[in-house]
């Protein structure tokens, strides 16, 4: 006699199995889970940097464009997510102003998982930016003139008085990136689509799983997944600022 | 002997700067009321402020000259900044503090402060270890005035060091920079609004007065010129000298002006150069013969050389005591008792208690 495929969970004896298939993920779900991990960690490499860039330009530099440069990199704060997804298809998209020459090197973008950390990325960016702003402003300018007086030159002073100091700011606004960009979904679904494995984060997962009838108690286990990760990226995120900010000023 | 010379054009808001003077090795002090322009004159030569003409050399090197168009960014003026608030950076030891000018030099300037010299000298070995966030404002200046030193500078800039030092540091850090710069012998601008401190410092004085130097040259000489000076409270002149030793808990100090006795060293520092600091209303003159069964024991041959009326009806005297100048205050009744004129021959009596070193 065939054995059926799938054991009948609601006549199962064993009461603790029943609890195992509704709280442990399964192995799709955990793929799930480290796409979302990969696409904001890669979307964070790329975006921290030129945050910092950024930030620090717009609070300690003037030059010809600043006005400009503050209205583009918050103008993904503005914007409807799924806009901002299209523009993305229309600049790296396979006939794409970038994507076109980028097609002919034999790089794409567009519905690959490196297209949805840019995606995911560029919706995180504006609120990192207008983190490290607060950050780089709590830094006495004052200190980059005496570091000066001492010989420092000015990516000096950066590198070892202004981060230093705006250290736990810059940690808030990794973690505020991290959080978001694992967040993300309109930009992501728009300019990556939604492929198993690949760009499938676990919020585009959660919507697929709520689009198939019986699906809850998956979308459930998706959902603590996301709660899980944020909750140890914030104690962590909390543990490391503690310490910063306890070296800057005991 | 090197020579910064400084010719400042700047425009901020409705104030107008407008400064040109020469400094050379020793402590320049820069008074003048506030808003009269000596921190925007000081930024000016530190390189943060770019003046709308004129020229700041040291010696051949040109900082700023506005005909050119060369204007040397701050960090490559090599020049020591001891700011009022210190501005240690917060995330370093005292250590690294210390070290952070001293680690990006290239070379070395022979004759330098070494980092255990600038330790011992200011007394900061206990706080190496300690972060700025839990000095006293003393301490912190002391360190800020090491970090400056440590990174070789040629010229140091001071802009009122001692304004967040509790009063009764104030003497001790003024005497400890007196010898610093005497070690160093680089020229010091120094920026203070104390008479007291001008006294203890300054080798040549500028007033600055509403964005224009209104007197410059010795400390007597501004006195006499400045009314700014001339009314400040506690005036003063600083006679240099050498020790050599007395006995019986009293010391002199070979002076220009002659030998002086005061009643006791600071501190067994009783040997070496040494800076006295005589009051004006601690000198008491006599004229005629010399004065004889006195108790005090200082009894000095001078010449007035000049005179002014200062308030409360009292007249300011300048002496010239051998090589030096001293200054007595007197009333105005005691001038016309005395029948006292410039080129009188008096003498100059002052007790060893009233010298303070």
């Amino acid at each position: 006699m065939p054995r059926p495929r799938r054991p009948l969970r609601l006549l199962s004896p064993e009461p603790r199995l029943s609890l195992q298939s509704t709280f442990l993920p399964s192995p799709a779900e955990l793929v799930a889970l480290r796409v979302s991990l990969t696409v904001a960690v890669r979307a964070l490499a790329f975006t921290l940097p030129l945050a910092v860039a950024v930030a620090y330009g717009l609070t300690r530099r003037r030059f010809p464009g600043r006005l400009l440069l503050d209205l583009v990199s918050q103008a993904p704060l503005a914007l409807p997510p799924v806009v901002v997804g299209f523009a993305l298809l229309l600049l790296f998209g396979a006939h794409g102003v970038l994507g076109a020459p980028l097609a002919r090197l034999g790089v794409r973008l567009a519905f690959t998982a490196t297209g949805a950390s840019i995606a995911s990325g560029v919706m995180a960016f504006p609120a990192m930016v207008r983190q490290l702003r607060l950050a780089f402003e709590a830094v006495d300018p004052r200190l980059d003139e005496a570091a000066a007086s001492l010989g420092a030159r000015p990516w000096d002073r950066l590198v070892s008085v202004t981060l230093p100091l705006a250290g736990p700011g810059v940690i808030a606004a990794a973690l505020t990136g991290f959080a978001m960009a694992m967040g993300e979904f309109g930009a992501v679904i728009t300019f990556a689509a939604d492929i198993p494995g690949e760009t499938e984060t676990l919020p585009l997962a959660i919507y697929a799983t709520l689009q198939t009838p019986g699906g809850e108690a998956e979308a459930l286990r998706l959902s603590i997944m996301s709660l899980v990760v944020a909750g140890t990226a914030l104690v962590a995120a909390e543990a490391v600022m503690r310490r910063l900010r306890q070296r800057i000023a005991p | 002997m090197s020579c910064l010379e400084a010719q400042v054009s700047l425009k901020r808001g409705g104030f107008q700067l407008d400064a040109e003077f020469s400094a050379l090795n020793g402590v320049t002090v820069v008074v003048g009321p506030s808003g009269s322009g000596k921190t925007s004159l000081l930024r000016a030569v530190l390189g943060a402020l770019r003046p709308e003409a004129g020229r700041i050399t040291l010696d051949d090197q040109v900082f700023f000259d506005a005909k050119t168009g060369v204007h040397v960014p701050l960090e490559q003026r090599r020049i020591g900044m001891v700011f009022q608030e210190g501005r240690l950076f917060p995330h370093l030891s005292v250590r690294e503090n210390l070290l952070f000018g001293a680690k990006r030099l290239l070379v070395d300037t022979p004759g330098h402060v070494s980092f255990d010299e600038a330790v011992t000298v200011l007394g900061i070995a206990p706080l190496l270890a300690r972060r700025p966030a839990t000095l006293s404002g003393g301490e912190r200046q002391r360190v800020a005035l090491g970090r400056a030193l440590l990174a070789q500078p040629r010229l140091l800039l001071m802009d009122e060091p001692l304004a967040s030092v509790d009063a009764e540091r104030r003497d001790e850090i003024a005497s400890l920079i007196w010898r610093l710069s005497r070690r160093i012998d680089i020229p010091i601008l120094y920026i203070t609004h104390s008479f007291e401190e001008t006294a203890r410092l300054a080798d040549q004085v500028l007033v600055l007065t509403d964005g224009r130097i209104s007197a410059a040259g010795g400390l007597a000489d501004v006195i006499m010129a400045s009314p700014l000076l001339r009314h400040a409270p506690g005036l003063a002149v600083r006679l240099e000298g050498e020790w050599s030793a007395e006995g019986q808990g009293e010391a002199a100090v070979l002076t220009p002006a002659g030998p002086i006795i005061v009643s006791q060293a600071p501190s067994g520092v009783a040997e070496g150069r040494t800076a006295l600091l005589v009051r004006a209303s601690d000198v008491v003159l006599a004229v005629g013969a010399p004065p004889q069964g006195l108790s005090a024991r200082n009894i000095l041959a001078a010449r007035a050389v000049a005179m002014t009326a200062i308030p409360a009806d009292q007249v300011l005297v300048r002496l010239r005591a051998g090589e030096a100048d001293l200054l007595s205050i007197i009333s105005h009744t005691s001038v016309a008792r005395l029948g006292l004129k410039p080129g009188a021959a008096v003498y100059a009596v002052i007790k060893a208690s009233a010298i303070s070193a």
